[in-house]
């Protein structure tokens, strides 16, 4: 058990190698206990856009894509692919920052993934009362999704020339 | 300042802090009045500093881009609520446009004084954060939801094809 433990920790360290490192050792350890490895099967919805998020996941290995729109009867072949993830993605923090607690996109994945999943109520024990992980945590989120924005930005302004 | 430190307390996002946190706070906060119809921040532009609505009413309108008026949104800010968040985040330019509906008294937090706040108040720059992080959440939500409505009155006209090659499809 505690060698699957320590081959955890060294594959976060590996796909998110800031936030193991200014975690340092023990906030790491403290952190990677609240969290349960997932695997999934390829072909497998992990959020369906615009339904009800529990929890946070950061994809250690594999591949997901994600969509939006699609109809209930034939939402695969009629969605709009929006984005490729890769190693090294959050997944569900837009949705448990928010508040918001929906999807914004359907996500499914491409290969056999696995993933570090923490519920959300975790998380926010973390963000809210845990100081030493918090700044780390949001620090980077802070960058994830302000990227993102500005990425929307664009598209929008694309979108607006285009029109 | 000692009113402003009571208000501050009062706030849900500032009750838990202590004497010494508060007063480092307020040693970074500058308050302002402004006159109606001052523009504190306009849309697309680099929010220039946080604040925090003391006294007052200020509008925050958003225009949308692509959407006409459907997407156009309007509120306002009443006191005890902070806005331009994303003044703390570099080179983000803000989604609505901030002008004071009558005199409104607001404090301010410059990015400056919000990185200051790490190492004099580490709590409350990490309570900023939080704030920070969660209005990036929210505004993400809200455009997704935009571009997802452009999307749909798109739909099935050729212009989904551009879309689809502009999206990654």
């Amino acid at each position: 058990m505690a060698q699957v433990y320590e081959n955890l920790m060294a594959e976060f360290e590996q796909r998110f190698p800031d936030i193991a490192a200014e975690l340092g050792p023990e906030n790491l350890t403290r952190f990677l206990e609240a969290c349960i490895l997932v695997k999934l099967p390829e072909g497998r919805q992990l959020f369906r856009d615009r339904m009800q998020v529990e929890s946070l996941y950061m994809l250690l290995e594999g591949e997901m894509v994600a969509t939006v729109g699609g109809t209930s009867r034939n939402r695969s072949s009629d969605a709009l692919t929006v984005g490729q993830i890769q190693p090294g993605a959050w997944l569900g923090e837009v949705a448990v920052l928010s508040g918001d607690m929906h999807a914004s996109a359907t996500v499914t994945t491409k290969t056999r993934c696995r993933a570090l999943k923490i519920h959300s109520q975790d998380f926010e024990r973390f963000v809210l009362y845990d100081e030493d992980i918090s700044h780390v945590l949001l620090g980077h989120l802070v960058d994830i999704l302000a990227q993102r924005l500005r990425e929307s930005h664009a598209v929008e302004e694309t979108l607006r020339r285009h029109d | 300042m000692t009113d402003i430190k009571t208000f501050l307390r009062g706030l849900p996002a500032f009750e838990r802090f202590s004497e010494r946190q508060i007063d480092a706070l307020l040693d970074r906060l500058h308050v302002e009045t402004h006159a109606p119809g001052t523009v504190l921040f306009r849309q697309d532009e680099q929010e220039p500093a946080l604040y925090i609505v003391i006294s007052g009413v200020l509008q925050m309108s958003h225009q949308s881009l692509i959407n006409g008026d459907n997407g156009d949104n309007t509120r306002e800010a009443h006191a005890g609520e902070v806005i331009g968040h994303l003044a703390l985040v570099p080179n983000m330019p803000s989604p609505s446009t901030c002008t004071a509906v009558g005199e409104v008294t607001v404090a301010s937090l410059s990015y400056d004084d919000y990185n200051a706040l790490f190492l004099l108040a580490p709590g409350v720059a990490h309570q900023f954060q939080y704030m920070v992080a969660t209005q990036l959440a929210h505004y993400l939500q809200e455009q997704n939801k935009s571009l997802r409505q452009h999307l749909d009155s798109q739909r099935p006209t050729a212009s989904r094809s551009f879309l689809e090659r502009l999206l990654g499809a």
